[in-house]
């Protein structure tokens, strides 16, 4: 990512808080973890005005479980850094009966994510399949195992989805054939994402063959306040025909039998060690041979893809019928490639230079242009403080564009007097400082522009301010963590901060500054 | 999709980025011009994010069909290379040439392909006609609607020509869920070109 070396963590973290100006959300309580992550996902949580309901109802729903201390789901823990990501998507929804796994881990999760900006992706495929996931785990205890055990069989990454869905085959079984052979284990593993979490969105879904209503429906509510872990374990009771064969695509030059019995399910049998390869149960009154087994198979996962488009295209739930649904999700697909030419024809109308340097664009309007005010007063008020220390201003200057700026979206009309600016290139176009620094360096288009290495070679270039380093990095710090809090501030105490800069009278050092919020 | 904040994270660096690169490439004061730099940018820049944030491709290997697919569509054009070049590395430009080639070099042996099979299974087709009768008569209608909808989706997603069902329906989550965030981003630098001038 173009956000700065890894390495630089506290200073790209402040970018991206700055920029995740979320005023909804109390992130501030969950100041521990990983800031990055949650800065990056709620940054690009678009105007989501529609979420902001949803958000300060969710914040509040979380904060009922941010008190839970441990951490303790042995199931999450195995494979830690795809939970990571993933659960930041969950603690929208806490599963109430989960126990003290789920609801533990949602500590964790709400330090990841804002709230209220998933609901466009609840219904994404990868989310679906998070959820069941998460819920699998935690919805049977024998869940633990398979974490464990799964992630050394096939690796990190897929190993959530596939050993979730490994449990749910059923090993042994007299009238049972096994559809895909051992080395269809590793082609499973190949399966994207998506259907990764397809199949395990199966699992839910597809296990309500039995029972129809409950489990479909439920399946669909995915996406909704559904306890998925209840779900799955009501699934698991059902019958266990679950599986994800790679020879569905084999499978597909079978012929068609049209005329395949739904039978009843067969009798549930207990989730199965993960095995290599895949079992399917044929279900009662059908025919057992491999074709139409892996006829089934296969129209069950093209089923299980349907539901999640349905969950992705809105006004796709009231149909029924694949090919109505296709109609729409084509209607839906040409109506958003129409609209991505009519926005870039927009943007290239408004902004015909493409610059799009000093761009506050991903915040709603009105918080952006207050939070702005704010910190453009704080800025000049300082800067105007340490006019003598023209050197020191430079700094700050540098720094700020540094901690609010690499994705350019700083807009401090900066009031530097004439000695900082000697040594400024002077902004063009309203363009802010750490934009015209780059203009010089513009042929190292690879380096991210306001890169932190980038700045401090800038830095390195005055003799004068290497002295400084120190208490530069440390004014950074400083303006890192202040920005970082003030992104995460409440409207009204934006209001403190406007008044506590005046309190900043002539007693300002910069390296002794504490900003007080 | 992995993890979606992370993929607009990365789309949206890598947008601007590619806009600022399309800004100073494109000099040219058409409209027209413009917008077609602003579209192959985000393009690509959706290609991309999409292909960062999957991780490591799958062994399978189909799956980042359509942001491969996409981008080899603008790199077919001549007079996009200069900002192609620009935004993802020569390296990269010469990568979606190839895939550019090889997506045509495989249309054709595909729609040899499916000249052939489609022989075959209208033989096969008349055979289940007959075969099901007047009760199957609605089920073979809802099959032919349905498969001509999967052509024109066929068509709507790139680098989805020869998908059957199942991975057309796949790639299609996928794109679906990228377009609209697509969309999202750009509504945003809209909103903030807007919000900036007045």
């Amino acid at each position: 990512m173009n956000c700065g070396p890894p390495d630089q963590m506290p200073q790209a973290t402040a970018p991206s808080c700055f920029l995740n100006l979320n005023w909804d959300q109390s992130m501030a309580a969950a100041g521990n973890g990983d800031h990055l992550d949650p800065a990056l996902s709620s940054m690009v949580s678009s105007p989501a005005s529609n979420s902001t309901a949803a958000a300060a109802s969710d914040g509040r729903g979380l904060h009922g479980i941010s008190p839970q201390p441990q951490y303790g789901g042995t199931p999450l823990s195995s494979p830690p850094k795809l939970n990571l990501s993933m659960m930041g998507q969950f603690h929208h929804y806490p599963p109430p009966q989960v126990g003290g796994a789920g609801a533990a881990g949602l500590p964790i999760l709400e330090n990841l994510m804002p709230m209220g900006h998933l609901d466009q992706f609840l219904a994404d495929p990868g989310f679906a399949e998070r959820a069941a996931r998460l819920s699998g785990f935690d919805g049977r205890a024998g869940g633990g195992g398979y974490g464990g055990g799964v992630p050394g069989q096939f690796g990190l990454p897929e190993a959530g989805p596939v050993g979730a869905l490994k449990e749910l085959e059923l090993g042994n079984g007299r009238d049972e054939s096994s559809v895909s052979d051992p080395a269809s284990a590793s082609a499973e593993m190949a399966l994207k994402a998506p259907s990764d979490g397809n199949a395990r969105k199966r699992k839910a879904s597809g296990k309500g063959k039995g029972k129809d209503g409950p489990v479909s429906t439920s399946a669909k509510d995915l996406a909704k306040e559904e306890s998925s872990g209840k779900r799955c374990k009501s699934a698991d009771e059902s019958n266990g025909a679950e599986d994800n064969s790679a020879k569905a695509k084999a499978a597909q030059s079978t012929s068609e039998n049209g005329g395949k019995k739904q039978g009843k399910d067969s009798t549930s049998k207990p989730p199965e060690p993960p095995k290599d390869y895949i079992h399917v149960r044929a279900r009662r009154g059908e025919a057992t041979d491999s074709h139409s087994l892996a006829e089934r198979v296969r129209r069950e996962k093209i089923s299980q893809r349907m539901k999640l488009l349905q969950d992705l295209v809105p006004g796709c739930n009231k149909v029924v019928g694949k090919a109505v649904m296709l109609d729409e999700i084509i209607n839906y697909v040409q109506s958003l490639q129409r609209q991505v030419e009519f926005l870039s024809m927009k943007l290239a109308t408004v902004n015909p230079q493409l610059d799009f340097n000093n761009l506050p664009n991903l915040l709603s309007k009105d918080v952006r242009t207050s939070i702005y005010d704010h910190i453009t007063t704080f800025c000049s008020f300082l800067l105007r403080l340490l006019h003598n220390s023209s050197y020191l201003t430079y700094q700050l200057c540098n720094q700020m564009q540094q901690s609010c700026g690499p994705l350019q979206n700083s807009h401090f009309p900066l009031e530097t007097s004439g000695a900082p600016m000697t040594y400024i290139n002077q902004p063009h176009q309203g363009n802010p400082l750490g934009c015209s620094l780059t203009n010089g360096m513009d042929n190292q288009s690879s380096m991210h522009p306001l890169d932190p290495a980038f700045c401090r070679s800038m830095n390195s270039q005055h003799p004068f301010l290497n002295g400084v380093s120190d208490s530069t990095s440390q004014v950074g710090t400083f303006w890192q963590d202040d920005l970082q809090s003030v992104v995460h501030m409440d409207m009204g105490q934006s209001q403190e901060m406007a008044t506590s800069s005046n309190s900043y009278n002539g007693s300002l050092q910069t390296v002794h500054m504490k900003m007080e919020l | 999709m992995h993890a979606p904040g992370r993929f607009k994270k990365a789309f949206m660096e890598q947008l601007l980025l590619g806009l600022r690169a399309a800004g100073q490439a494109s000099k040219s004061m058409g409209l027209r011009e413009r917008r077609d730099a602003v579209r192959l940018s985000s393009d690509v820049a959706m290609a991309l994010a999409s292909s960062s944030a999957r991780g490591a491709p799958p062994p399978h290997g189909a799956t980042a069909s359509w942001a491969r697919a996409l981008v080899a569509r603008h790199a077919a054009e001549r007079r996009n290379e200069a900002l192609l070049r620009r935004i993802m590395g020569g390296a990269g430009y010469e990568m979606a040439l190839a895939a550019a080639a090889a997506a045509r070099g495989r249309k054709d042996a595909r729609s040899r392909r499916i000249v052939r099979r489609s022989r075959r299974v209208l033989s096969a087709g008349r055979k289940k006609r007959t075969a099901s009768g007047g009760g199957g008569g609605g089920a073979m209608a809802a099959r032919r609607m349905v498969k001509a909808r999967m052509k024109v989706l066929r068509t709507l997603v790139p680098g989805a020509d020869g998908l059957r069902g199942f991975s057309l329906l796949s790639e299609t989550l996928d794109y679906v869920a990228c377009l609209k965030t697509q969309v999202e981003l750009l509504q945003c630098l809209c909103k903030g070109s807007r919000s900036r001038l007045g």
